[in-house]
This record gives C-alpha cells, sequence and structure tokens, in this order.
C-alpha cells in the first residue's frame, strides 16, 4: 500500500496547486465573467520569473507573485478596460484574452526556449513517517496554500474592498450604485487573482520546472475544478481543485499518464452532463447578457 | 523585377488557402454568426483528416466513402461535445473545446494501434473518384475549389435564410431570442454539427493533398489561427473570412521570401498574430468586412 | 371560452432568492379578453412574477397555470410557444439587424429556421417567407414604422425601438402578452398610442395583456383590473374604480410618488380607425 499512499500524497500535494490556480481563476471569473484565458499566460510568466530568481530559491517566489500581479493588472487595464469602455461583448474579452495569451506565450518562447527548464538540481530532502515520505517540498506546498487561502479569506470578509468584491461577484450593477468605483476593483480582483497565480507557479516551477505552454494544460485544470466545485462558490473551487489532484493521481494506479488528460476531461463532461452547477453551486449561474 | 514563381508552387498554395477558407468561413458561422467561440476547429479538422487517411490506407480511397466517414465521425464528436455543453452557456462550451483541442493531440499522439502514434500516417493514396484516382496537382485543385465553392455557397444560403438570422439574434440576446419561441439549444447544435462537418471536409482534402499527418499537425495554434482569420475578416462575414485566409497565409510566404530563419518565423508570426487581434478586439472588434455595432 | 376560467393562474407562488422571500404565496387569475395591471412600489416582485411564468426562474412553491396546463419545468422557448410574449422594461430590440428582421423573428414555425430547408431552399419556403413578410410589413405599418423597415434597428428611437419590440412580440401571434412597464421612456403622444395600440389588441383581436406599469394614467385608463403587489404579496386586486375609491390605500403603499389619476371616463376610449 506504500504505492497507493504515495499516490494519494501526492495528488494532494498537486491538489493543493491546483487549488490556488483555481482560487485565482474563480476570483476573477465570478467577478468579471470573462474567460480570462490569459491566465494561463500570468501563470506560465510567473514560473518563468521565479526560474530567473533560481539561485535564491526559497525566494523565488517573490519575483513570481510580482510579474503575475503586474501582468494581471497590465491584462486588465490595458485590454479589458478598454473594451469595456467600448462596450465589448463577452466573446470580444475571450478573443482577446486569447491573442495576449499567444504573444506572451510565444515571447517567452523566443527568450528561452521550448524545452523545460528546471529550478533545481537534486531530489527534495525528505522524512519517512511510516508508509510515505514526506519531503520539504510538500511541506511548503501546504504551507503556502494554507497561508494563501486564509489571506483571501481575510481579504474578502474583513477588508471593505474585500467585500465589494463579494458584491460585485453577485450583482455586477449593484457596484456602481453604491458609488465603488467599478473599474478600481477590477483591478484589485484581477492583482488578488494573479497573485495567486504566480504562488501556484513558484510551487509547480519549483518541483516540475517550466516550459512556455505550462499555462495552458494548468488552466484547463483550473477551470475545470471551478466547474466541479461549483460556479460562484469560492471554497467549490478549492475542493475541486483538491478533487482533481487526487483524481489524476490516482488515475495512474490503473492507466499511463499520458491518459491524465482524457480522464480530467472526461470529469468534465460527467460534470455537465450530470451535474452541472458542480458539488455546491446552488441554481446554475449563466452568462450574463 | 522579375521572380521565378513556379506554376505548381502557386496551385499548392492555391489548394493550402482553399482548404484554409473552408475551415475559416465554416468556424465564422459559429463563431461569427452564432457566437460561439470554438478553439477546437483545428482538432476536427485533424479528426476528419485522420478519419480519412485511416479509411483510405485500409479499407478504401473512394472519395465519397472519405467524406461520408469523416463527416459521421467528426460530427458524432461535435455533438458528444454540444450536447452537454450548449445547453449551459458560452463558457462551458469554450471550455470544452479547449479541453477537446488539447486532448485530441494527445489521443492522436498515444493510440498507437489506431494512429501509428508519433510516427502518423504515411504515404495516404490519392482519393479515387468511382475508381478514377484524383492523382495530379490540377485534379486536386479542381477538386479542392469544387468543395470549397459548394461549401461557400452553402454557407451563404444558411446565411440569408431565416435560419441565419435567428443566429445573429441569439449572438446579441439569447434571452430575448429564447423568449420568442427559439430553441436555442437546436440552432446552437446543428450549427457546431454543421461547422465540424465541414472542417471534417477540408481534413479530407488536406489528407488527400498532403498523404502523410502527423499528431502534431492540428494543434491549439492552429484553431488559434482560424479564430485570427475569422476576426480580421470579420465576423458576420463569409467574404471576410475568404479574405481573412488570403491575408493570414500569404504572410509567412511573404516572410519566408525576406529569408526570417524558421526557428523564430513561427513564435513571431504568433506574436503578431496575438497583437494584431488584441488591437483589432479593442479598436475595430468587428474586423474588416464585419457588421458594426451599432450601440 | 368562458369568462370564469383564467387564461392565466398563479397559485400560491413562492420564491427565495439567497435569504430573501421576493415572492410569498402570490396568487392571481388574469381573465381573458382583458388588460390587467400588475402594479406596486419597485422591488415589490413585479418581474420576479414576470420571470417565474416566462419560465426563466423556477418557484420554490406553487404551481404557474397557462389555459388550465401548468408551466412549471417548460423550457422558456417552449412556454413563449404556448403562447405568451414578453416584452422587456428595455426594449431589447436586436440593434445589429433590421426592423422588418426583428418581426419576422417573432413569428413561430418557420421551415426557413430548420438546418436543411434553409440549405436547400425550396419553393416552399420561398412562398412561406414571403407571406411572413407581408404579415410583418403589415405590423409594421400598424405600429408606424414601414418606412423604416429596412434600416438597423439600432438607428431608431428609443420610443421607436419600444414600439418595434412591441411589433415583434405582435407577430407571435400570442394570445397573451406581459409587458414589462411599455411607458418608460416615452413621451405623451407615444403613451397615447400605446394605449390604443394595447386595447386593439385587446378589443379588435381578443388577446389577454398582463401590465406592469407605473404610470397611473395609463393603468387606470385601459385596465379592466388591478392587482397591487407589495414586499412579494398580493395585497390588493380589483377592477380600477374599486382600488380608486382606496386611495390611501394605494398612498400608504406607493408613498408620496403617487398622484391620484385624472378621473376615469364612464366610457372607454374611442379607438382611432387607422393606424
Amino acid at each position: 500500500m506504500d504505492t497507493l499512499a504515495a499516490l494519494v500524497l501526492n495528488g494532494f500535494i498537486t491538489g493543493a496547486i491546483y487549488a490556488v490556480m483555481a482560487l485565482g481563476f474563480a476570483l476573477i471569473y465570478n467577478t468579471t465573467r470573462v474567460f480570462h484565458i490569459a491566465h494561463g499566460a500570468v501563470f506560465t510568466l510567473a514560473g518563468y520569473g521565479a526560474f530567473l530568481a533560481r539561485a535564491l530559491l526559497p525566494l523565488a517566489w517573490v519575483p513570481a507573485v510580482v510579474f503575475a500581479t503586474i501582468a494581471g493588472i497590465l491584462i486588465e487595464v490595458l485590454v479589458y478596460a478598454p473594451i469595456r469602455r467600448r462596450s465589448g461583448s463577452l466573446e470580444t474579452y475571450f478573443i482577446a484574452s486569447l491573442g495576449v495569451y499567444f504573444i506572451v506565450q510565444n515571447a517567452l518562447q523566443l527568450v528561452f526556449g521550448t524545452e523545460a527548464r528546471q529550478l533545481r538540481s537534486g531530489p527534495f530532502e525528505s522524512v519517512s513517517l511510516g508508509v510515505i515520505s514526506v519531503s520539504y517540498y510538500h511541506l511548503l506546498v501546504l504551507l503556502v496554500a494554507v497561508v494563501a487561502f486564509t489571506l483571501v479569506q481575510l481579504v474578502l470578509t474583513h477588508t471593505r474592498t474585500g467585500k465589494a468584491i463579494r458584491a460585485l461577484a453577485d450583482n455586477p450593477g449593484l457596484t456602481a450604485a453604491l458609488g465603488i468605483d467599478p473599474d478600481r476593483l477590477q483591478v484589485v480582483v484581477f492583482a488578488l487573482g494573479s497573485a495567486l497565480a504566480g504562488l501556484g507557479a513558484y510551487l509547480l516551477a519549483f518541483d516540475l520546472g517550466v516550459r512556455p505552454d505550462m499555462g495552458l494544460q494548468i488552466l484547463l485544470i483550473a477551470a475545470i475544478s471551478v466547474i466541479l466545485g461549483g460556479v460562484g462558490y469560492l471554497p467549490g473551487a478549492i475542493i475541486g481543485g483538491f478533487l482533481l489532484g487526487l483524481l489524476q493521481s490516482l488515475v495512474l494506479l490503473p492507466l499511463s499518464s499520458v491518459w491524465q488528460n482524457v480522464v480530467t476531461f472526461a470529469v468534465l463532461i460527467l460534470v455537465l452532463l450530470f451535474r452541472p452547477q458542480g458539488l455546491f453551486g446552488g441554481r446554475l449561474v449563466t452568462r450574463r447578457a | 523585377m522579375a521572380i521565378e514563381i513556379p506554376t505548381t508552387y502557386l496551385i499548392n498554395v492555391l489548394i493550402i488557402i482553399e482548404i484554409y477558407a473552408i475551415l475559416a468561413f465554416s468556424l465564422n458561422l459559429l463563431a461569427g454568426y452564432a457566437g460561439l467561440l470554438s478553439v477546437a476547429h483545428a482538432a476536427l479538422f485533424g479528426v476528419g483528416a485522420y478519419v480519412a487517411g485511416l479509411v483510405a490506407l485500409r479499407v478504401s480511397p473512394e472519395l465519397l466513402l472519405l467524406l461520408i466517414s469523416a463527416v459521421v465521425v467528426t460530427a458524432l464528436l461535435a455533438l458528444a461535445i454540444a450536447v452537454p455543453t450548449l445547453r449551459l452557456g458560452g463558457d462551458y462550451f469554450i471550455l470544452a473545446t479547449l479541453g477537446f483541442q488539447v486532448i485530441i493531440t494527445d489521443i492522436l499522439r498515444n493510440w498507437v494501434d489506431l494512429t501509428r502514434g508519433p510516427f502518423g500516417l504515411t504515404g495516404i493514396p490519392r482519393a479515387r473518384l468511382f475508381g478514377f484516382p484524383l492523382a495530379s496537382t490540377e485534379l486536386t485543385l479542381l477538386l479542392v475549389t469544387a468543395c470549397a465553392v459548394g461549401l461557400f455557397l452553402l454557407s451563404w444560403r444558411l446565411v440569408r435564410a431565416p435560419f441565419g438570422r435567428v443566429l445573429l439574434a441569439l449572438r446579441e440576446d439569447e434571452l430575448a431570442t429564447q423568449l420568442l419561441g427559439k430553441d436555442l439549444v437546436r440552432f446552437k447544435v446543428s450549427i457546431f454539427v454543421l461547422s465540424g462537418a465541414m472542417a471534417a471536409i477540408a481534413g479530407v482534402l488536406y489528407a488527400h493533398f498532403v498523404r502523410s499527418l502527423t499528431p502534431d499537425s492540428f494543434p491549439l495554434a492552429q484553431s488559434f489561427l482560424l479564430l485570427v482569420i475569422v476576426f480580421v475578416g470579420g465576423g458576420g462575414s463569409l467574404l471576410g473570412s475568404v479574405l481573412g485566409t488570403f491575408l493570414l497565409l500569404l504572410l509567412p510566404e511573404i516572410m519566408r521570401f525576406i529569408g526570417l530563419p524558421s526557428a523564430t518565423a513561427g513564435p513571431i508570426q504568433q506574436i503578431i498574430y496575438g497583437l494584431v487581434l488584441v488591437l483589432l478586439m479593442i479598436f475595430r472588434p468587428q474586423g474588416l468586412l464585419g457588421r458594426a455595432s451599432t450601440s | 371560452m368562458s369568462r370564469a376560467e383564467p387564461i392565466l393562474e398563479l397559485d400560491n407562488v413562492s420564491i427565495s432568492f439567497g435569504g430573501l422571500r421576493a415572492l410569498d404565496g402570490v396568487s392571481l387569475r388574469v381573465t381573458p379578453g382583458q388588460v390587467t395591471s400588475l402594479i406596486g412600489p419597485n422591488g415589490a416582485g413585479k418581474t420576479t412574477v414576470f420571470n417565474i411564468i416566462c419560465g426563466l426562474l423556477a418557484p420554490s412553491s406553487g404551481d404557474v397555470r397557462f389555459r388550465g396546463r401548468s408551466l412549471l419545468g417548460l423550457p422558456p422557448h417552449r412556454i413563449a410557444l404556448e403562447g405568451i410574449g414578453r416584452t422587456f422594461q428595455d426594449p431589447r430590440v436586436f440593434k445589429q439587424l433590421s426592423v422588418l428582421d426583428n418581426v419576422l423573428l417573432g413569428m413561430p414555425g418557420q421551415p426557413g429556421e430548420r438546418l436543411l430547408p434553409a440549405i436547400l431552399w425550396p419553393r416552399a419556403m420561398r412562398e412561406d417567407l414571403a407571406q411572413r413578410v407581408e404579415r410583418a410589413r403589415a405590423i409594421l405599418a400598424e405600429i408606424g414604422l414601414l418606412e423604416r423597415a429596412n434600416e438597423l434597428a439600432g438607428n431608431l428611437s428609443y420610443g421607436q425601438q419600444r414600439f418595434l419590440s412591441l411589433a415583434r412580440v405582435m407577430a407571435m401571434d400570442a394570445p397573451l402578452l406581459l409587458m414589462d412597464e411599455p411607458s418608460v421612456g416615452l413621451h405623451e403622444g407615444e403613451i397615447r398610442q400605446l394605449q390604443r395600440q394595447i386595447l386593439r389588441l385587446v378589443r379588435e383581436q381578443g388577446r389577454t395583456v398582463l401590465l406592469i406599469e407605473h404610470n397611473m394614467d395609463v393603468v387606470m385608463s385601459i385596465s379592466e383590473q388591478i392587482i397591487l403587489l407589495v414586499q412579494g404579496r398580493v395585497v390588493a386586486a380589483g377592477p380600477p374604480l374599486d382600488m380608486q375609491r382606496n386611495p390611501t390605500l394605494l398612498v400608504a403603499y406607493l408613498g408620496s410618488a403617487y398622484k391620484a389619476p385624472s378621473p376615469i371616463p364612464t366610457s372607454p376610449p374611442e379607438l382611432p380607425h387607422g393606424a
């Protein structure tokens, strides 16, 4: 049962990273309703940020988070806000987001090449706890995830901005009426969501390194986690992320790793067929016209 | 200044342009008219191509057989994506097409028994029309042009008909359209399946033309390129898609003439496309020939 | 049809949003061939009632019956096809389509809206389309928008867009029309035209209109039945005369925004001949 325990542990840890990513995506999606596919690009950029700082590995999260936050804010200010001013439709945002994704991915490819780059050379030090061995990496991921979730929770429940964000998610029209500047609020949302992507990128890059196309896969997983947990319910995104991580890991028991993506996609289709509101979603939230 | 351009080269370029034009205006029906953004068009193209290749290699290269089998398989897959997602909303659809596009390469690469994996299919025989092989480049051009024109006319008819009117309405305001008694799911599913079928036909033509396919021939970047073509030419304008195809496919040819090294040409092209797309969406979302919004 | 049978019936309908009980045991009946007005302060739940009837929201309890048949669980487009047309607080016309196309979209059962006929374009479909266009133009003539038939709907004035949305719903040929604040944004002349049009639909064509309105002049002059909804409950219902005899009730619930309407004329307004 060594393998099973190891798989469960790995799944849980990967799940934690997915959960961080999913929370960031959910924050942005719930409040803006834009399918922010460029979130994947923000993620990749942050990963390379961590890579550049790999000499100072424990602190590499700083450039990751900083790159991600700045990138997210820039995308909102330079791309989404102008579209909003010109009353763009939801499709317009998505296409523009796709364009941003391709610009960033290819720019990174030009600079760093297509090969994966690693941040560290040796394996992690680990400690044996009975049937499983827990490495410092595992602890790092858990620590970062818990800190991230707690911080987000605090911001959302105890700050004025946070409460405004929740109001924005429930009823976009209301915030203007309440006298809150919706544009500034969007910037905060993108900053927060992108910072989370930065953390996720740091954690993932730490283990697996960086590649120019890593953002898309993780974006897919983040989006599916959000749907699995239930759109409109932030804790659901976290739970969805953990579940997907576990599932992807346990899939390795019967199948080889090449089928992981197919299984994830199958989960999406099954959820949409049988429980489209997700595990914890209430009424199904549909696009606002 | 006289540049020697051999006619076979020109014919080959034209054939590729026509195949891409089919992909472009079929995607426009979906993304431009109905407002359903699919990033899976390359994957559906690939499925059509692979089915045609496999049938040509293992059963018979009879053209009608290739077309029917490619269309049926692709249509079934399209239906499998469409039905769970289109009754829920556009974002679920986008996500499903993204997932489908991503895994299709995985499946093509890993289902080695069927697809020969990373080596792909080679030596695909030319299609035959009732036993007569369409072997020469000129005959291929004829075949591709006939298909392109035929499918274009079909699309033209469709958008001029009441069906096309409903697509435009649902793109603008789904709720109002629904409350006029229109079954949105039926419209969306049928246009997605039709668009996929047309992509499959383009796939058959492609398999016939290039005669070898690999799992990496149909990546997300290609779906992206198709969306760029559609939105540069103008969502909601079939002619715009044809124009966009010419513009965007000739660009790499020109770049090759200029002599840009191929390692950087790819990413640089994509960056240019990305920039064009972003700027377009901000300043002129209707593209070159599309309908301007009146609000 | 016997006048005792309501064309539309809400039976103890309740719905909650989050913790808020938006509708609490709402029961109402709409008599066919009449104009019924749903009035009440903002936030009373009037649009929610409409959304439930149209199938956009599902009540947590209660039933909605149209011509005796329950509408619960039916998708919105099916409910529309059953014979219920709806206009919204905003005109919601299709701005990127022509005025004529907007009206044509209202018509159900067009073969050209099916994929295969649209592609093959048989003669039968062409003839059907020609008939539809004729009927659409007649509707536009009635509304007074015929000269603008080929213009983009987005180029119309706000008032004209309102009338276009009415024309669109008229094209549905629906026995029951739900109108959500149709007079908002219209000037005096347009309001009179709206009233005439509504009365024409009801008196000449035998349809039923359920109206949400804040303009008390309109409500009092064309309604045969008024239902007052306050904080999700039906507080009063009756003919205008009864409601008007109780101005204190109205003032208390509608607040100082209420001003007494002009006295109700003893004979109904005369329908003009022609447009």
